[in-house]
C-alpha cells in the first residue's frame, strides 16, 4: 500500500520552512528539513557598517528574540575592543534578557507547545476549553513584554542597548512597580512547572550532546564558556575550532555539527541539564519537585525545562530589581581598533554566536552569526529519524502531528534563517509503490 | 490601561519594501493625533504581538501587502482577511495574527479590541529581503497610508476600502 502524508503549513513555529520525509516499507529512505534562507544575506549586509550599529541592525534579523541579538553582538564588540562593562550595566542587561525569556517562554509553553500535549489542533480550540490557563499565559507574556519595554524604551524591539551598555538606563522608580507583578508571575511560573510536568510526555530518551553556556557565578545567559555533556569546555573565541557548519544540497541554510563528531542540541533543556546547580532557589525547588528527572535526554521534556527557566526568570528579575543600582554613566566608552571579536549569549532557543572582524575605525570587515535554530536543525533531523519509525504506523494525521511535536520541542525560530516550513511525509511500500 | 485606538505599524526598517510600516510610524510621530491614539512600531509578528492588542478598543495594523500594484494603499477589515484565499500581509503570519485576536477574545473578552482593520500598502509580488534599499515609490505610498489612516481615525475616509 502506498501512503503519503502531506501537511502544507506547519503551524505554531516562528516562521516557515519545509520538511520532506520519504518512507519505504516502514524505513526512512530520506529526510530533509528544508530551510530556504536568503543565504547569510545579513552577514554581507553588515560589512562596511559601524560597530555601533550592530545591536540595532542585528536585532532586526529576528522579530522574536531581539535582545539575544543585541547582547551577543555587544559582547562581540566589547570582546574585540577590550571593553569591560560595570556590574550595574551587566545586571540591567541580564534583567532585559530575563524579560525576553519570560515573554518568549510563556508564549511557547502555552500557545505553541501545549496544544500538542493536550490534543488540540490549535491554541484557539485549547483556549475555548481552558480560558483560565491561557489568561495566565498571557499575563506572564505581557509582564515580560512590559519589562522589556520599560528597559528597552520600546515595545518588541528595544532601542536602548549599545556596545558598552545602554544609551539610557532605566531608573529604579520605573522598575519597582514590576515587583508585585513579578511576585505574582513567580507563582504563575511555579504553577506552570507543576502543570507541564503532569502532561503525557512521550518516552523518547536519546543519546544527545547538549551544548550550553556555563558561568561560574550564575545561570549562564548573558555570557559564559561553551560547555557540553561530552567534554566541550571552551571560550567563545574557540567556537569555530570546535563547531563546523556544513552545507546540505537541499537547503540554503548550514547545518551545525561538533567537529569530528555529529549534531548537538542547544536550548532550555541543554541549559538546565548543564547548569542545574546554578538555577535560582525556587527554580531548583520546582525542578526537584516536578517529578521529571534532570538531567534528562528526552527532547519532549524541553517544555518542562522551559517552565523551570520561567521560574528562574521571575525570581532573578525580582532579585535584580530589589538590589538595582542605576548604572551611571549608563555605558562604558568604547574605542575601536583593528581586531576580531567573539560574542555568545543564550537566546531563549539556545546559543547565539556572533563574530566580527573590524578595521581601525570599527567598520565591520567580516561578520558571522549562527542562530540557535541553525544549530538545532541537524539535531531535529536526527530526532525525526529515530522518532518516525515509532509513529509510522499511526493514522496519517496523528503521525504527522507527532512529527510536528518533535520539531516544536526546539521552538524553532525559522524566521531567523528561512521563510517557509511545509511538512510532507511520503510513504510507499514495495507492494504498492 | 485606558481603552484607546492603537496603531501598530509592522515593518523592518532595514527590509526594503517591508519598511513601509516603519516609515508610516515615523511620519505619524510628526502628526497632531487625536487624543487616545497610540502609535507602536514593531518588527515582530503573529502571536508574539498578542500583548499589543490587549486593552485597545480599536487596533489598526499598518503593514506591507504582498502582490498588487506597488504603492497602492488599501484598507482591509479583519473579516475580509479571513475570507481571502491568498493572504497578503507580508510582515505578519496572518494565521497567527488572526489566532492572536481570537485567543484574546476567548480568554479575556473585556480586553480584546472591538474592531481591527489593516491599512495595507501593496508592494508587488516579490518578497523583500533584509538589507535591501528603499524604493522610490515608498515615501509617497507611506504618506498616502498616513492620510488614509488619519482620515479613518477621524471618521472621514477619502479612499474606497478594499
Amino acid at each position: 500500500m502506498s501512503r503519503r502524508i502531506h501537511v502544507d503549513y506547519l503551524a505554531r513555529v516562528e516562521g516557515e520552512g519545509g520538511l520532506d520525509v520519504f518512507v519505504e516499507d516502514g524505513e526512512i529512505k530520506d529526510l530533509r528539513l528544508n530551510i530556504f534562507e536568503p543565504p547569510r544575506f545579513f552577514e554581507g549586509w553588515l560589512r562596511g557598517r559601524s560597530y555601533m550599529e550592530i545591536p540595532d541592525l542585528t536585532a532586526r534579523i529576528c522579530g522574536i528574540c531581539p535582545v539575544a541579538y543585541q547582547v551577543s553582538g555587544s559582547n562581540a564588540v566589547e570582546n574585540a575592543f577590550g571593553v569591560k562593562i560595570t556590574k550595574e550595566i551587566r545586571a540591567l542587561r541580564r534583567l532585559l534578557y530575563l524579560g525576553e525569556y519570560i515573554e518568549s517562554h510563556s508564549l511557547h509553553i502555552y500557545l505553541l507547545a501545549l496544544p500538542d500535549f493536550l490534543g488540540y489542533e490549535s491554541a484557539i480550540s485549547m483556549a475555548k476549553d481552558h480560558p483560565d490557563v491561557v489568561r495566565r499565559a498571557l499575563r506572564m507574556k505581557r509582564l515580560g513584554n512590559d519589562l522589556m519595554t520599560a528597559i528597552g524604551g520600546r515595545e518588541v524591539h528595544p532601542v536602548s542597548m549599545r556596545p558598552g551598555g545602554f544609551y539610557r538606563a532605566v531608573a529604579r522608580e520605573e522598575l519597582e512597580p514590576f515587583l508585585p507583578r513579578l511576585r505574582e508571575g513567580l507563582e504563575d511560573a511555579i504553577w506552570t512547572v507543576k502543570f507541564v510536568s503532569k502532561l503525557d510526555i512521550p518516552d523518547f530518551t536519546r543519546d544527545i550532546e547538549f551544548v550550553a553556556l556555563r558561568h561560574e557565578e550564575e545561570y549562564g545567559i548573558v555570557d559564559g564558556r561553551i560547555v557540553s555533556n561530552k567534554g566541550i569546555d571552551i571560550s567563545p573565541d574557540k567556537y569555530d575550532e570546535t563547531f563546523e557548519e556544513i552545507q546540505v544540497p537541499y537547503s540554503t541554510s548550514f547545518h551545525s555539527v561538533v567537529r569530528g563528531r555529529r549534531e548537538y542540541f542547544v536550548g532550555p533543556l541543554a541549559r538546565v541539564n548543564l547548569n542545574m546547580d546554578k538555577l535560582s532557589k525556587e527554580a531548583q525547588m520546582a525542578m526537584k519537585e516536578c517529578g521529571i528527572p534532570f538531567p534528562n535526554s528526552n527532547p519532549f521534556t524541553s517544555i518542562v525545562a522551559r517552565a523551570i527557566e520561567l521560574v528562574l526568570a521571575m525570581e532573578e528579575s525580582i532579585q535584580i530589581i530589589e538590589s538595582y543600582e542605576k548604572p551611571d554613566p549608563p555605558y562604558v566608552e568604547v574605542q575601536p581598533k583593528e581586531s576580531i571579536g567573539y560574542g555568545v549569549s543564550e537566546a531563549p532557543r539556545g546559543i547565539l554566536y556572533h563574530s566580527y572582524r573590524f578595521d581601525e575605525e570599527g567598520k565591520i570587515l567580516y561578520a558571522k552569526i549562527v542562530s540557535p535554530t541553525a544549530q538545532n536543525q541537524r539535531q531535529i533531523e536526527a530526532d525525526l529519524r529515530e522518532w518516525i519509525p515509532k509513529v509510522i504506523d499511526l493514522p496519517i494525521e496523528e503521525a504527522t502531528l507527532k512529527c510536528e511535536m518533535v520539531i516544536r520541542n526546539y521552538d524553532p525560530c525559522i524566521s531567523c534563517s528561512c521563510h517557509f516550513l511545509k511538512l510532507r511525509v511520503h510513504r510507499k511500500s514495495s507492494d504498492n509503490p | 490601561m485606558n481603552r484607546s485606538t492603537r496603531v501598530i505599524c509592522i515593518g523592518n526598517p532595514y527590509g526594503g519594501a517591508d519598511a513601509i510600516g516603519a516609515l508610516v510610524a515615523r511620519m505619524l510621530r510628526g502628526e497632531d493625533l487625536p487624543e487616545g491614539v497610540e502609535i507602536l512600531e514593531v518588527s515582530g509578528s503573529g502571536l508574539s504581538i498578542i500583548d499589543l492588542l490587549y486593552g485597545a478598543s480599536t487596533v489598526i495594523f499598518v503593514d506591507a501587502l504582498l502582490g498588487g500594484e506597488k504603492g497602492r494603499v488599501r484598507r482591509i477589515e479583519l473579516y475580509e482577511l479571513l475570507s481571502m484565499e491568498e493572504k497578503p500581509l507580508i510582515s505578519t503570519h496572518e494565521l497567527d495574527l488572526l489566532s492572536s485576536v481570537e485567543i484574546l477574545r476567548i480568554s479575556d473578552p473585556d480586553m480584546a479590541p472591538e474592531r481591527i482593520y489593516v491599512i495595507g500598502v501593496e508592494i508587488g509580488d516579490r518578497i523583500p529581503m533584509l538589507g535591501e534599499p528603499y524604493e522610490n515609490w515608498m515615501e509617497g505610498a507611506a504618506r498616502k497610508a498616513v492620510e488614509l489612516l488619519l482620515s479613518s481615525i477621524r471618521g472621514a475616509d477619502p479612499l474606497e476600502k478594499g
